[in-house]
């Protein structure tokens, strides 16, 4: 076959870094994303984009540190070199703090950030409520620059990007030899996934420039992220709550409790609230399908349902949903010499 | 009782902040002003960056340790107070980078998480072989100096804006006690030869992507005339000069293209950073503080004088701990004039 045609459907974090993963592994490849959201106005831009994972019950834990690893250490270049303000790129350090002393004291990521340590005695006094934590070094990927930096370097790659909204896989197939579903909480609409659910999450972003370290609650509910230009303060996660509109009392709620890890945040200016919907899963779907429909045979990569993780895993199983692509490719080939004969 | 504190610098007005604090209870009549030829936004205090850090070695100045680390705990304590975004004072992590093995400083244990770099985390610096990462405190002297401005001004101290040109001026009417703070012009008020300017130039830019502050060392070249790159609340100072004995406070081109050239190497994604600002700075550098009393016969007149100036490039980071010391100098004082019975407060 000439020149596979690749559609991306979604273009937010995951999206983007397949479509670029693609064009990197597939150079012969048309690649084009399809989207009925693009930046500001997908999921990855309300997130703070930290590389702190998120740990997925049935994803096998090697899987899962492979994909934070890739991630991490492509993150890490781009974070050192002249692009980086661009890219939105950024190492920050910090704190994650833990009421009690949690069961596992080393996750399966401590050795790939930086620098990871337990807390000392005199760094737990300003946590009076904290009897444990955790010193790193890691990376932060700020939205919109982020996901704008990977629509430069997919234009640059000759990728087409396309508002649409996809209803069905199948409206793709005459123009389309593989398709890559990429929708996130909009997966469970499109391919029927009952697996997939929100987990919705508040965040407010604030100026705040004094503050430069990361905080985070160990329970994942309460954390102080600073990007570029503003402060992510968080959250919540509600599990089922499909809600975008944000809540008063639970803005009120964030700032009270980010303000107890960091009281100077009682001068923090222009509060912006906003909403996200996790796309939550047991694990992360990575995997080919040949969907068929009288007859005809539709090649599908899923690369959906990474929750709170995405930015942690994105390159990580986006260069996984390249190499199915790729596989997806040599099939189609397979089959049409066969064809030919 | 008058005090006449010259200078308006970091160590003027905290000394003056210091003293009022622990003994205007006692001395109902006792009476501050401040004198000053510059105040903010025009001091040194301004212009450096604010970052406790002290040097490398204190060269067996056990008290001058001391006074630091009575720094840094006071702005540690201050740290959750509702001041402390007005007083420009927040919490900062940071690298230090060697091309070899160094001893570890007489500050690891005042500061936070001190520990050394990793062989990951110094693959971020090439060129450097080893280094100390710990979170330590920023107390932007832009904001500080009007907190304490403001402070003693609800104290009721005066401020005088007049370039003092001796102790004679403003010991006589009156005036009991002088609190010399006139940093690296100390010299204009009593010849010191061993008080000498380490000049310095930096270079403000936009780059609020940095969030770690990165000081380089060159063991060769002597404290701050390697690139070092520290982030701000509202900008990030570049700088990497420190030249000894040049009284220059005109920026210089050549400085300049020394302190953006290797702090773009340092650290490439500044190439991107927007410059929007330049500032030049005399450290009033000194082998060591002067920190002590001196009786001062000006004719019929004995005035007593307390020193406190020559904080080199250190002063942000000792203020505090020579505030407290000159006030413990001023107690002896009041003993020896028996306004107090006994002296204040207990005693470091």
């Amino acid at each position: 076959m000439a020149s596979p045609k690749v559609a991306v459907v979604g273009a937010g974090v995951i999206g983007l870094s397949t479509a670029l993963c693609i064009t990197e592994t597939c150079p012969g490849c048309s690649v084009t994303v399809l989207s009925d959201q693009f930046s500001p106005n997908t999921t990855s831009d309300v997130a703070a984009g930290m590389l702190i994972p998120h740990t997925y019950p049935d994803t096998p834990i090697h899987r899962q540190k492979q994909w934070f690893k890739e991630t991490f250490t492509y993150l890490f270049a781009i974070s050192n070199s002249a692009e980086a303000s661009e890219a939105g790129i950024h190492l920050v350090s910090g704190w994650q703090v833990f009421k009690s002393t949690p069961k596992e004291e080393l996750p399966f990521w401590s050795d790939i950030v930086l620098g990871f340590r337990a807390m000392s005695e005199a760094e737990l006094l300003k946590f009076p409520q904290h009897r444990f934590g955790q010193a790193f070094t890691t990376l932060k990927c700020d939205c919109p620059p982020y996901l704008l930096w990977l629509e430069k370097r997919l234009k640059a790659a000759g990728t087409q990007m396309y508002t649409r909204k996809v209803t069905d896989l199948w409206e793709l197939h005459s123009e389309y030899d593989i398709i890559v579903n990429c929708t996130g909480m909009g997966a469970q609409q499109l391919v029927g996934d009952k697996q997939l659910f929100p987990v919705r999450g508040q965040v407010l972003k604030v100026h705040a420039p004094w503050v430069k370290q990361f905080i985070r609650d160990g329970d994942g509910l309460t954390y102080i992220y600073p990007g570029i230009h503003r402060v992510t303060l968080g959250g919540t996660r509600e599990k089922g709550n499909w809600s975008l509109s944000p809540d008063a009392g639970t803005t009120r709620d964030i700032f009270d409790r980010c303000c107890s890890l960091e009281p100077s945040l009682q001068g923090a200016q222009d509060i912006e609230v906003k909403v996200g919907l996790r796309p939550s899963r047991q694990c992360v779907r990575v995997q080919r399908e040949v969907l068929s429909q009288g007859g005809v045979k539709l090649p599908v990569v899923h690369n959906y349902g990474h929750g709170a993780g995405g930015f942690s895993m994105h390159r990580g199983t986006a260069n996984e949903a390249a190499h199915l692509v790729g596989e997806c490719i040599s099939a189609l080939q397979g089959s049409s010499s066969t064809a030919k004969l | 009782m008058r005090v006449a504190v010259i200078g308006a610098g970091v160590i003027g007005l905290s000394s003056a902040l210091c003293i009022h604090e622990q003994f205007h209870g006692l001395v109902p009549s006792l009476e501050l002003e401040v004198y000053a030829d510059r105040f903010t936004p025009h001091t040194t205090s301004d212009g450096a960056a604010g970052l406790w850090q002290p040097y490398l070695s204190d060269h067996g100045n056990l008290q001058e340790t001391l006074w630091n680390k009575e720094t840094f705990d006071y702005l540690l304590g201050h740290l959750h107070s509702p001041a402390a975004k007005e007083m420009g004072l927040f919490l900062i992590s940071g690298y230090n980078l060697f091309t070899e093995p160094v001893p570890d400083p007489p500050w690891k244990n005042i500061v936070l998480g001190f520990r050394n770099l990793t062989p990951k985390e110094l693959e971020l610096f090439p060129g450097y072989s080893y280094g100390w990462f710990n979170t330590a405190l920023m107390l932007e002297g832009r904001s500080y100096l009007p907190w304490l401005t403001n402070r003693l001004m609800q104290r009721g101290v005066k401020f005088f804006h007049k370039k003092v040109e001796s102790f004679q001026e403003v010991s006589g009417d009156g005036v009991d006690v002088v609190l010399n703070c006139s940093g690296m012009r100390a010299g204009d008020l009593q010849p010191d030869p061993e008080l000498q300017p380490g000049r310095g130039q930096i270079i403000k830019v936009l780059a609020p992507w940095v969030k770690h502050f990165i000081i380089t060392h060159d063991l060769k070249s002597g404290i701050y005339n390697s690139p070092y790159v520290i982030p701000g609340s509202e900008f990030t100072v570049l700088g990497g000069i420190y030249q000894h004995g040049n009284w220059s406070e005109e920026n210089s081109a050549k400085d300049h293209k020394f302190v953006w050239d290797s702090c773009c190497r340092l650290l490439p994604p500044l190439q991107k950073a927007k410059i929007v600002g330049e500032w030049s700075g005399l450290r009033p550098a000194r082998p060591s503080v002067r920190l002590e009393r001196e009786s001062i016969r000006l004719g019929n007149l004995q005035a007593e004088v307390i020193h406190n100036y020559g904080h080199g490039g250190f002063g942000i980071t000792i203020h505090w701990g020579c505030a407290l010391a000159a006030a413990r100098l001023f107690g002896s004082i009041l003993q020896e004039k028996q306004r107090l019975a006994t002296p204040p407060g207990p005693r470091l």
